[in-house]
């Protein structure tokens, strides 16, 4: 048998193809980096992340407090945590509502199915972008101004500064109570188990939580008070903030939406027939045979989502709310570190996309494994 | 071994690229064209209007470099930018010089890593509010919101000024000043805050300019300078003696109509300034001749200021600090010689 020349063997050509595209890839990350200190040393640049220590100056608007006189450093915590709030409560938000959107799609309900179809088609054939400043120029902002809110005086204040309501000063005897509290809705379900009394155990909760704060006063009320200017004290849901939110998730869950129904698509018929025919209604087959297969097919398309949402969110920058994004622009120019400000950006939104998907993959994996696959 | 290849390698990488980068002045030449960033929402300093014009006073900077360059102030091409990406679009070589309404700091000389010119205007923060407001001076503003637009100087200084008055307040900080108004119009920001001149652009943009009422003070100094990346001083040359040009032309009294008559002039200071002597100019790349070429283009300075700002337009923004040194201000040509 005649040997075949290395050249024409699989194996090595294999090998050796492999070894060049990894060395063009290792080759043009190496020329880019080069590239990028060789210009910064001809403008006698440095690429260092001392500043991140030295005093911000500058004021972010809402979130984890801040001082004008604390580090740069503290400037992107802070962005990075209300990145974290709008998307976090994003995603929560954006499943919530696309599951309704899915279903209502594949409704039977003429009225129903149409207006989930219009709701699809307007929301994820707009740019976002646009969204985020209609909701928050057009709608929001159309709000009286701060003086001539809507407002129970001390309670609740509405206006385009945004909503408030009394907020939660916590003392020692916080703690007490909530465990107090926790304690009482698992004991009410044991009792609910061991009696069958429904009623005992809506009321047994219910109870602590009014002798508890009357007893412990767990709580001092930080009632907001209308000044000059704004509305000062209290909890406070900026007009930013839900503009920002609003615009993420109505946007979100037209792709949600269209993932829950093809996912519910993708079920066989045979499944929706046996259900029927054991005598489940609608509601019970959805809950208990369609969407625990369902889930399956949509969880990894659904992560790309929260992906994207969470993304998404440095559209803030547009609309003053101080996201991450946001506070690193500032910074990055204040300082005169943008190439630093922008890997910072990066690295943090690849972190928490990183972590993301791997709970993702985490809850896929847990949910498969019972399954037939 | 391997570390002298590597060491081989990189040098040669580097000098690819140091090759690719020719001087500033030859690539615009080679070019045809200077690439000039601006403002494109200020009207009187860098505006676009519905006719895709652009038109103010940094733009009309933009045309005198393309005069003394090329002998003809339409080979422009102009960049807007935003003020978080300015720097960065200098640094990157997208634009050779950036006319933009811009401060000069020490942090951007220095860290940022710009090459500042002569400054252009001289400004100072201002704020402003509602006419309907009872606010009288900024410290009345205590607790009050107050919007900007981000990656500004703005920024720091407002919370320097409420820090050391011990006063409260809340920043909020859009992408672009467009917005800011928006907001500013619906009462979501009782004041905003920019460069004095900036507020009279606005102002006299709106609807009904006295809907707005600018404060008395001034919180801090803002000298507008044009700027190129650092590192290519023949460049930097060019750019501050387009702008030299300008205020000696003042000085001599020298405009756009009157330029041709003063080629008989025997003093020696404009006929070197007029380039019928060496003045040196080909040292930084220019013709002698370079500074005729940019008053009959777009004038002398106090021609440029009064067309864009000046008593007839309608931002009507005072010469003040911005006169020249003859007649009290700071405004100084350095001379020709």
């Amino acid at each position: 048998m005649e040997k075949i020349p290395f050249y024409r063997d699989t194996r090595y050509i294999s090998i050796l193809l492999q070894v060049i595209f990894l060395v063009l890839v290792v080759g043009a990350l190496v020329w880019l980096g080069l590239n990028m200190l060789h210009s910064l040393e001809k403008q006698n640049l440095s690429f260092s992340f001392s500043f991140l220590t030295g005093s911000a100056g500058f004021q972010i608007s809402e979130g984890p407090l801040f001082d004008p006189a604390e580090s740069y450093l503290k400037a992107f915590w802070v962005g990075i945590v209300n990145t974290l709030r709008v998307g976090l409560t994003g995603i929560v938000l954006a499943t919530f509502l696309g599951f309704m959107i899915g279903i209502s799609r594949l409704s039977s309900n003429w009225l129903v199915n149409r207006l989930a179809f219009f709701y699809v088609e307007f929301f994820r054939n707009t740019p976002l972008l646009v969204q985020i400043f209609f909701f928050y120029i057009a709608v929001v902002l159309q709000l009286p101004a701060a003086k001539q809110g809507y407002n129970i005086d001390g309670w609740f204040y509405l206006s385009n500064a945004g909503m408030t309501i009394p907020g939660l000063i916590p003392n020692g005897n916080s703690w007490t109570y909530v465990l107090l509290l926790i304690a009482s809705v698992v004991g009410s379900v044991f009792l609910t188990r061991a009696i069958k009394n429904n009623l005992i155990g809506f009321l047994l909760p219910l109870v602590v939580a009014i002798a508890g704060w009357t007893i412990l006063k767990p709580f001092g009320i930080d009632h907001p008070v209308l000044g000059n200017f704004r509305v000062t004290g209290g909890s406070t849901l900026s007009a930013e903030f839900t503009a920002l939110l609003v615009a993420l998730v109505l946007y979100t869950s037209a792709f949600t939406g269209e993932i829950v129904r093809g996912a519910i698509q993708a079920i066989d018929k045979g499944q929706w027939e046996a259900a029927r025919s054991l005598g489940l209604n609608y509601g019970q087959t959805l809950q208990l045979v369609i969407v625990p297969q369902a889930l399956r097919i949509l969880i990894p398309p659904m992560g790309n989502q929260y992906l994207n949402l969470i993304k998404n969110s440095s559209l803030a920058v547009a609309i003053a709310y101080p996201d991450v994004f946001n506070v690193a622009s500032t910074a990055g120019n204040q300082s005169g570190n943008n190439l630093q400000a922008m890997t910072i950006i990066l690295l943090v939104y690849l972190t928490i996309s990183l972590i993301i998907s791997f709970l993702i993959n985490l809850y896929n994996r847990s949910f498969n494994i019972q399954g037939a696959r | 071994m391997r570390k002298r290849t590597f060491t081989l390698v990189t040098l040669s990488l580097l000098g690819l690229l140091s090759s690719a980068q020719a001087d500033k002045l030859d690539t615009v030449k080679k070019r045809g064209k200077l690439v000039c960033g601006v403002n494109d929402k200020l009207p009187g300093f860098g505006f676009l209007d519905s006719n895709g014009k652009y038109s103010g006073f940094d733009v009309d900077f933009c045309k005198a470099v393309s005069a003394a360059v090329f002998g003809d102030p339409s080979k422009v091409q102009y960049v807007p930018l935003t003020a978080a990406v300015r720097f960065t679009a200098a640094q990157s070589g997208e634009v050779d010089v950036v006319f933009r309404n811009t401060t000069y700091t020490s942090s951007r000389d220095g860290e940022v890593g710009m090459d500042f010119g002569p400054v252009t205007f001289y400004d100072g923060q201002a704020v402003m509010v509602m006419s309907k407001s009872p606010v009288k001076k900024i410290t009345d503003l205590d607790g009050a919101t107050i919007c900007t637009n981000q990656g500004t100087t703005t920024e720091q200084n407002i919370t320097d000024y409420f820090r050391l008055k011990k006063k409260q307040f809340k920043l909020l900080t859009f992408q672009d000043f467009d917005k800011v108004m928006a907001a500013f119009d619906q009462g979501r920001c009782d004041a905003v805050t920019t460069d004095a001149s900036g507020l009279a652009s606005r102002r006299a943009a709106a609807k009904d300019p006295s809907d707005y009422r600018i404060l008395p003070e001034t919180i801090s100094k803002e000298p507008l300078t044009p700027f190129v990346a650092q590192g290519d001083s023949q460049w930097r040359d060019v750019i501050s003696w387009v702008v030299y040009a300008t205020l000696n032309a003042e000085e001599f009294k020298i405009t756009q109509k009157n330029i041709d008559s003063f080629k008989t002039s025997t003093d020696p200071n404009i006929r070197r300034f007029l380039g019928l002597e060496n003045n040196g100019a080909k040292g930084f790349g220019l013709s002698n001749d370079f500074a005729v070429e940019v008053i009959k283009a777009v004038g002398n300075y106090g021609e440029i200021y009064e067309r864009n700002l000046g008593k007839k337009t309608k931002l009507n923004i005072p010469r003040g600090l911005n006169k020249l040194y003859t007649q009290g201000g700071l405004m100084y040509g350095v001379p020709f010689r």
